[in-house]
């Protein structure tokens, strides 16, 4: 805070103050690079510096978004089911295993080889395989997705419950907490700046599988919207559906952020580990 | 005063928020520091030494007034000022070893020179031998003698300290301070010390500045004529250092008693 | 000494029970698919013997070494374009203002969407994935290089300032490495994500690689094959991990008595 006030008094040294003027400014300048990238995008499909066939106007592609609402709505709503389907069970999964084995010394060692090896398994290998054994449709894109999702999960509630500052603990001990109670009232909340990275990690994660399964396996939702308007030829659609898919990530990441504030006011001091 | 190394005048620093608030931190304030002289500035928390030892070190420009080092007036930090900070562990960068932290500061002389200055610099703290360790393996205390050799390495005209003993015990205090002392009777260098410790910038000081709550102006001079060599036992038990300690306890105060309810935030 | 030689040895116990638990795994996997029996859940033996089978035969050179190859072009790509980018929106406030929405949308897009883009852009070839991989691999990267670099302690610059370092030498002796320990693990991170999107863009238009063999191996009722590719991946990604943890405890070394176990064993 205080290097933030340093600077901007090196900066705007000899200036007279400008209040109100700096403030409605400030307020627009996050989006200065949006816009920027708006035109450098137009001139770049409008200069044909990419192959233009490849690369429509930002005009062209809300044009494109406006004439798929509906269908794009719909993709969305298809990504979304399997999305919260994967990410609720591997939440409830990855923080009750997670808890358990990061309590135990023998279960969180016996599993750090597996975690080593599972962590970078890229889980879209198995699309392939879980065709093969669930077919396709929403169980198998479900199912994938929880499976990718709870390894962050499981390991930052892993990690989170293991690094639980002994001296919690022990004041939870004298205070005469055990067992469940000890685990609910301390160790979890003690962990959960740890868990709640974990599941924005998984957050992100959760979609990137989705819309593979979707890309891969033709499931409906925007990956199949995108691969469709791709074979077509569609090029501002196909456009239109990755805009559309960027925003859906944002506003899920987001919206989790602002939930996040509100449950934990205590994260920052954990922020960083 | 004639030819002072340092030359503080009128000096003005006013630090602006980022909502355009603009909070003025020090105020007037003229100070002299003449060649081999060491002079202390105590203040009440939070009204702004260490914003004047920034303004006056000019690792920040000040809003109004001037410094002059050496007759020239201060732009940027020039060579022939060294600083020490309080907090050590901030300051000695982690990933060098002690010897390479201290041969940072003597980055000015040609290599085959440096290694000699570094070695000299760490044998003055009384650190020789501790040239290939990393900052984390040395105590508190010693890692604020390696910032103290870093320092001393350049052969500076002007020794800066901000707060330099307050992140260590007491006992360790004591140490470092005559290991201040005897670096500076035995050199030529002139000090200015911020501190808030009233006992150790008289035991320490020729010269005692009071500044005064925000926005900061020097609220007086003491002078401190305790005989030299001074020593932790002998000096601090005379009844003379007592009186000086009391006097420039009593101004402080003051300086406090005005502040209260502004906020601390430095 | 002697509490050197205890900690080495409740590592080695640590170490052997890490393995002990995947051997659990690999043992409860043969039995449940000798017990289940059916073709498309083979056994871990059968799964092992056809990732052999990969590795040994021409399929190394065809499809595992490109991968491998299209991974590491990928993820260096995205280090020295993010952590560049990242050292400068870290130390410049106005850089970060002006960046921050757009950044957050473009690293909150589900990268494979991009796939269909860039297969127009530069065709069925290894290009495509390469692009691919840094659309995705760059974010973490940049963003935790940003953060780092934002973070350091004024005191630090302060002093570095002192020391007269300006400019390139103050970025290159200050702020990266203040900021490694933070730029690591993005590195690390971005290093699984370069793998996970290498697969994903194989299987969607790679025309070669190790995602396109497993998603080919799948569609000609291969099975064996297809879990053999999984292994060698999964293997993949654990001896890129590894070799990574070497990597930056070679140059982490400074930091292991500032920090209390973070890392690991």
């Amino acid at each position: 805070m205080i290097r933030e006030i340093t600077e901007s008094n090196q900066m705007e040294q000899g200036k007279t103050l400008q209040r109100g003027r700096r403030r409605s400014y400030g307020r627009l300048r996050p989006l200065g690079g949006v816009v920027i990238a708006l035109l450098l995008w137009e001139f770049l499909s409008v200069s044909h510096a990419v192959n233009s066939a490849a690369l429509p106007t930002p005009i062209a592609t809300f044009a494109a978004i406006l004439s798929n609402a509906g269908k794009l709505a719909t993709a969305t709503l298809g990504t979304l089911e399997a999305w919260a389907l994967g990410i609720a069970v591997a939440t409830i999964a990855g923080v009750t295993i997670g808890t358990l084995v990061g309590r135990s010394q023998i279960a969180d060692a016996a599993t750090e080889t597996l975690v080593r090896m599972m962590r970078p398994l890229p889980s879209l290998a198995l699309i392939p395989i879980a065709i093969l054994i669930a077919g396709l449709g929403l169980k198998m894109t479900a199912g994938l997705v929880s499976f990718a999702a709870f390894w962050p999960i499981f390991i930052n509630a892993r990690a989170g419950v293991h690094q639980v500052d002994n001296r919690y603990l022990e004041s939870a001990h004298a205070l005469g907490l055990r067992g469940l109670e000890l685990i609910r009232r301390v160790v979890i909340p003690a962990a959960a700046p740890m868990i709640a990275s974990g599941i924005q990690v998984a957050i992100s994660l959760a979609l990137v599988v989705t819309v593979s399964v979707e890309l891969v396996g033709g499931t409906g939702g925007l990956g199949q919207f995108v691969l469709l308007a791709q074979q077509g030829n569609a090029t501002a659609t196909m456009f239109a559906g990755v805009i559309v898919g960027g925003l859906l990530g944002w506003a899920l990441n987001a919206l989790y952020l602002k939930m996040i504030d509100r449950m934990l006011p205590w994260k920052s001091q954990g922020e960083r580990s | 005063m004639l030819n002072p190394v340092l030359d503080i005048k009128n000096l003005e620093v006013s630090i602006r928020s980022r909502d355009g608030f603009v909070n003025e931190v020090t105020k007037n304030v003229t100070l002299e520091l003449a060649e081999h002289e060491f002079v202390s500035v105590v203040g009440p928390s939070g009204c702004g030494k260490t914003t004047l030892l920034r303004a006056a070190s000019g690792l920040r420009m000040p809003s109004g007034g001037k410094v002059s080092f050496e007759g020239k007036p201060i732009t940027d930090v020039p060579q022939g000022i060294s600083i020490v900070f309080q907090e050590y562990n901030k300051s000695l960068f982690p990933w060098l070893t002690i010897g390479k932290n201290v041969a940072m500061g003597a980055r000015a002389y040609p290599n085959a020179d440096k290694e000699r200055r570094v070695g000299d610099a760490l044998e003055q703290v009384g650190l020789k031998g501790f040239a290939t360790r990393y900052p984390w393996e040395l105590s508190g205390g010693m890692q604020q003698r390696a910032a103290l050799a870093r320092a001393m390495v350049s052969n500076p005209r002007v020794l800066m300290m901000d707060e330099p003993f307050a992140s260590v015990d007491a006992l360790t205090r004591n140490h470092l301070e005559d290991v201040v002392q005897s670096l500076w009777t035995d050199s030529s260098f002139s000090v200015l010390m911020v501190t808030h410790d009233v006992g150790e910038a008289v035991y320490l000081s020729d010269r005692v500045f009071v500044l005064s709550a925000r926005p900061s102006t020097i609220l007086a001079e003491i002078k401190i004529d305790l005989p030299r060599p001074r020593s932790q036992m002998e000096t601090r038990k005379m009844l003379r250092f007592v009186d000086l300690q009391a006097e420039v306890l009593e101004r402080v105060e003051e300086a406090g008693r005005n502040s209260v309810g502004l906020e601390a935030d430095e | 000494m002697a509490g050197a030689n205890k900690k080495s040895h409740s590592a080695l116990l640590r170490i052997s029970l890490g393995w002990l638990g995947l051997v659990v795994l690999a043992v409860a996997w043969q039995l449940a698919a000798a017990a289940i029996g059916k073709t498309i859940f083979p056994t871990f033996t059968t799964s092992i013997v056809a990732a052999v089978h990969l590795v040994t035969g021409h399929i190394l050179v065809l499809d595992i070494v490109p991968s491998i190859e299209r991974t590491i072009l990928g993820f260096v790509i995205s280090a020295i374009v993010g952590i560049s980018a990242g050292l400068i929106i870290g130390y410049n406030e106005t850089a970060r203002t002006w960046t921050g929405t757009l950044f957050d949308f473009l690293r909150s897009l589900p990268t494979p969407l991009l796939v269909p883009i860039a297969v127009v852009i530069f065709g069925i070839n290894g290009h495509m994935v390469i692009a691919t991989i840094v659309t995705a691999a760059i974010w973490p990267i940049l963003i935790n290089t940003a953060n780092g670099t934002s973070s350091i302690e004024p005191t630090m610059l302060d002093t570095a300032k002192t020391y007269g370092l300006r400019g390139k030498s103050l970025f290159l002796r200050v702020i990266l490495p203040a900021a490694s320990p933070q730029i690591f693990a993005g590195l690390r991170i971005a290093l699984s994500v370069s793998l996970v999107v290498m697969v994903v863009a194989e299987m969607l238009g790679g025309g070669s690689g190790i995602g396109y063999y497993i998603s080919n191996a799948q569609q000609s009722f291969n099975i064996s094959g297809s879990y053999g590719g999984v292994i060698i991946l999964a293997s993949l990604g654990w001896i890129f991990d590894s070799l990574f943890l070497v990597f930056e405890r070679r140059m982490l070394a400074w930091q292991r008595g500032t920090v209390g176990g973070m890392i690991d064993a």
